[in-house]
């Protein structure tokens, strides 16, 4: 029975932290029902969730390795635990999402996660009571081995800078282009698809321009962070090698980025 | 970062459902038209090759 109230607690804590995590969808009218149906149909399924579980695993497989070795346990383990999923989170976010709700719930999840699997091994190898035992070496570098292998995949899946950068932009011109579409008082598309705006002075009219400018801006720093050999002939994109100078640009374009969301919100709440 | 750029992570048919539910809501019609379209085009684009000539295309 206590074993028991100790999984339904587990079990509330992870689906209180999902429902905070997914407040901001929430709060849009987002159904948690379609949510789940459309992660089932993405092109890569629960590909974050995936990440996160290997990252569980992970946890869990290094502290059973770190406990041979150092007397962990009790809030030590703990510690250890939170540390070492904040380090795994921290390898596989976006930088511009380190900081952010949905980090924090990632690295909640993996802790829960990584304690979760520890509790549920040792209830298995000590036949159902809570007597505290430990797997086998075998059962334990097992686990290590497919967690990491999972890690591996997991890792393999983030987006470059330049991608999530090309991303926004193609929805920032498909966005403004529709916007402009309903705005036909503010201006008209050229023949090169190009905004030519009207001279009106209206909120409205005003915020569209400077959408379109902000989404330039992040064309002009993108083709910085690009600029290589390869790309100023014609080619893909070319990353900075330097790691100082690609994370200063990767800045650049972080900025140019909030810039224009920043922009994109104030001329949403003109059309509210 | 606003939660519809957010989800882009996890795919594009994600990104509809949520679109789907979004139209549900109490949303002026000329932004629900734009973030379709905006789904819409990254979808047409999520292969392309980042370069010059693509970035460029996506100006004015």
């Amino acid at each position: 029975m206590r074993k028991l109230s100790k999984y339904l607690i587990g079990i509330g804590a992870v689906i209180a932290i999902l429902a905070i995590g997914n407040f901001p969808a929430f709060a849009l009218g987002a159904s948690p029902v379609a949510l789940v149906a459309a992660a089932t149909a993405a092109a890569t399924p629960f590909a974050t969730q995936l990440k996160l579980l290997a990252i569980s695993g992970s946890v869990y497989a290094i502290l059973q390795v770190a406990k041979q070795v150092f007397p962990l346990a009790g809030l030590w383990a703990v510690l250890f635990n939170v540390v070492l999923s904040i380090l795994g989170v921290a390898v596989v976010i976006r930088p511009e999402d380190l900081f952010s709700l949905p980090t924090f719930t990632a690295v909640a999840i993996a802790a829960i996660t990584a304690a979760g699997a520890h509790g549920t091994i040792k209830s298995f190898t000590s036949g159902g009571s809570d007597a505290p035992t430990s797997p086998t070496p075998a059962v334990r570098s097992g686990v290590a081995m497919l967690l990491c292998v999972a890690l591996v995949g997991g890792l393999t899946g983030c987006s470059p800078v330049e991608v999530q950068a090309y991303r926004i932009i193609v929805g920032a011109k498909a966005f403004t282009t529709s916007i402009g579409n309903s705005h036909q008082e503010c201006g008209a598309r050229d023949s090169n698809l190009h905004w030519v705006p009207t001279p009106n002075t209206s909120a409205v009219c005003s915020t569209i321009v400077k959408l379109i400018s902000a989404k330039d801006l992040m064309i002009d720093v993108t083709e910085l962070y690009c600029a290589g050999p390869d790309f100023e002939t014609g080619g893909a994109c070319n990353p900075p090698k330097d790691k100082g100078v690609q994370a200063q640009l990767a800045a650049k374009v972080k900025f140019a980025i909030q810039n224009y969301e920043q922009t994109e919100t104030d001329l949403k709440s003109l059309l509210h | 970062m606003n939660p519809y750029v957010v989800l882009l992570d996890l795919g594009s048919s994600f990104l509809k459902q949520f679109l789907a539910s979004l139209t549900k809501s109490n949303a002026p019609a000329q932004i629900i038209d734009g973030l379709t379209s905006v789904v819409t085009a990254i979808d047409t684009h999520k292969d392309d090759v980042i370069n010059k000539a693509n970035l460029e295309a996506q100006r004015g």
